[in-house]
């Protein structure tokens, strides 16, 4: 349950730092995303941004909620998931055959996906990579978690040292610094955490998971030495790519567009410099921010214009439908003119658009159903606390309906794979 | 100790129960309903132009004109190459539209005003021309509203089996 408290720490963590940037930024001239945000609803910058602050309270106060009634439901049943969870033998999959044809699912997927990325044209645009290995990313986002999940759940050290070597792949040739960011929360910080609270809770068998632990500790070092310098040198050529100007997002619609004219109609206002200094922190506040700007209007323009509803939005993950997504609508009224994207609405924005009571009833409703969810699994003895922990983090982002597919898949996958041998070693009753 | 846990759990679901009873109270009030006609102009504007001015002189003419209304009750947005404009019904002609139509097309001043000043002749060719007039259904309950309400039983279910389980316990 670790991995399940985690990824709702982490969506306050980021509320909470969204909610103090938007707070903190009073001038938003700079912000151009934001600025194109605000102006699909029209409303002016100052007033754009107070309606965010309070969108943000509201999204924390609902996460904060939710994250009282697990703590409190986890340590009021906690006598009973103890005596259970550590019963349980170990639990490898490495010879159940449907483990090894998903291994070999995702081997031929990564090879499929490296052949592809080595004989693509050299001079390809980020974005126009991304829309030609959509296909690859799309799939590898739906296995990974998976993979992740086995890896903490194998006591098998082939067996994790083989996932975790996977894992470090589809890091390698992911375009969104996100992926190798959560398979090292989650992977390394969280499964750190796991075992170190269990170590604590039975003194007595210290020397017995010693070693356990320094190995954990080794392979997070290592890890972390691999994928942070890789995370930080993608940061610094994609800071390098916005300011070459090939971007059509981010800040580079900043330095296009100053958009005085927003605030006041005042013909005489002063022009601010173009190239203005610190684009790389502005830059990384924008980010921060705009979920919680996007969040805010989704509200405003579900008002207006009706949004796609949330059948669409499932079909629409299942590759059953081409109409846009809730996501997808959003990004078109921002931008217009771009084919493809997707906003970040939260959890805030689907309960907006959605629901006809007030968001935080939806914000608290959602993450009690993936609690449910992945107590669920504990009770059937099916290891699916880190796929719902990363469902929690994802869905806070994107929104439930958005996860929801893909969760569903990857806990059939993960019964599927890990049940029936599980079911043979005695570990379920 | 056990006390403790007992009455946390009482405390949990006495929460739920609350959660559940106001937004089942809230869906129900919604189900009154009510309208609002929502209002489609065609946009033609130029690039990067935004009708931020639209909202304002929009705003000012209809509290003007519509005593009771109030300026948080008028939603404006711009999506699609469209500006939609979503009010309380009200009974007005479609006339009154077309003269807002009018308003909007006396003085065209947006963000490209600053950025790619226009000629006077250039200026002719954009504008807002009225598209519909629809009255809506607002506020309907909505398939989130019961899933949410559901889950939320579901979980007091939950909490209400444990509570029961943990009072069955003699103590120690």
């Amino acid at each position: 349950m670790i991995y399940v408290l985690g990824g709702l720490t982490l969506a306050i963590l980021y509320t909470a730092a969204a909610l103090g940037v938007a707070i903190w930024q009073t001038d938003l001239h700079w912000f151009g995303d934001i600025t194109l945000v605000c102006q699909v609803t029209l409303t002016p910058l100052d007033q754009c941004r107070l309606d965010t602050i309070a969108v943000g309270w509201e999204t924390l106060a609902g996460l904060c909620l939710a994250a009282l009634m697990l703590i409190t439901t986890l340590f009021l049943a906690q006598e009973r998931q103890n005596a259970k969870r550590w019963v349980l033998p170990p639990n490898t999959f490495e010879h159940s055959i449907l483990y090894r044809l998903f291994i070999v699912g995702v081997i031929t997927l990564l090879c499929a996906h490296f052949f592809t990325r080595i004989t693509g044209p050299d001079q390809l645009g980020r974005l126009a990579m991304i829309e030609r290995e959509g296909f690859f990313t799309s799939l590898e986002n739906l296995c990974w978690p998976i993979l992740l999940q086995l890896y903490v759940a194998d006591r098998s050290r082939i067996g994790r040292y083989f996932a975790l070597t996977l894992l470090l792949v589809v890091a390698s040739l992911a375009f969104f610094r996100g992926t190798p960011l959560l398979i090292l929360i989650f992977g390394i910080g969280f499964y750190l955490l796991d075992f170190i609270w269990h170590i604590l809770n039975r003194r007595n068998l210290w020397k017995r998971y010693r070693p356990i632990l320094t190995e954990r500790l080794i392979i997070g070092i290592v890890v972390s030495l691999l994928l942070i310098p890789a995370v930080i040198t993608d940061s610094a050529s994609r800071k390098a790519y916005v300011l070459s100007g090939q971007s059509t997002t981010d800040i580079s619609s900043a330095a296009r567009q100053p958009a005085s004219s927003l605030q006041t109609s005042d013909p005489n206002i002063t022009q601010q410099p173009l190239l203005p200094t610190g684009l790389g922190e502005r830059q990384i506040m924008q980010r921060i921010m705009s979920p919680l700007y996007h969040a805010s209007m989704a509200r405003k323009l579900a008002d207006t214009v009706p949004p796609p509803t949330a059948w669409d939005g499932l079909a629409r993950k299942l590759r059953l439908s081409e109409q846009p997504n809730l996501n997808e609508h959003l990004y078109h009224a921002i931008y217009p003119s771009h084919p493809a994207g997707q906003t970040t609405s939260l959890f805030f924005g689907e309960g907006a658009a959605w629901s006809s009571a007030p968001p935080l009833f939806w914000i608290v409703s959602a993450v009690l159903f993936l609690f449910l969810l992945a107590l669920a699994g504990e009770r059937v003895g099916i290891p699916i606390g880190l796929l719902v922990g990363l469902a929690i983090w994802r869905g806070y982002t994107g929104g439930l309906i958005d996860i929801l597919p893909s969760l569903m898949l990857q806990i059939i996958a993960i019964t599927l794979i890990a049940k029936p041998w599980m079911k043979r070693m005695g570990a379920l009753r | 100790m056990k006390g403790l846990q007992r009455h946390l759990l009482q405390l949990m679901i006495l929460l739920l129960i609350g959660m559940i009873s106001l937004q089942s109270t809230w869906v129900y009030l919604q189900t009154d309903g009510t309208h609002r006609v929502r209002v489609t102009y065609h946009q033609h504007l130029p690039p990067h132009c935004f009708p931020f001015e639209a909202k304002k002189r929009l705003q000012k003419y209809l509290i003007k004109d519509i005593p009771g209304i109030t300026s948080s009750q008028i939603v404006i947005s711009s999506f699609a190459d469209k500006l939609y404009l979503s009010l309380p019904e009200l009974s007005k002609p479609r006339g009154f539209y077309v003269n807002l139509e009018n308003i909007l097309n006396k003085q065209i001043k947006c963000l490209a005003n600053e950025l790619l000043p226009l000629k006077e002749t250039n200026m002719r060719q954009y504008g807002f021309r009225l598209n519909q007039v629809e009255s809506i259904q607002v506020n309907s309950p909505r398939t989130l509203d019961y899933v949410s309400i559901l889950i939320n039983i579901v979980f007091c279910l939950f909490l209400a089996r444990l509570f029961l389980k943990k009072k069955a316990q003699p103590p120690k």
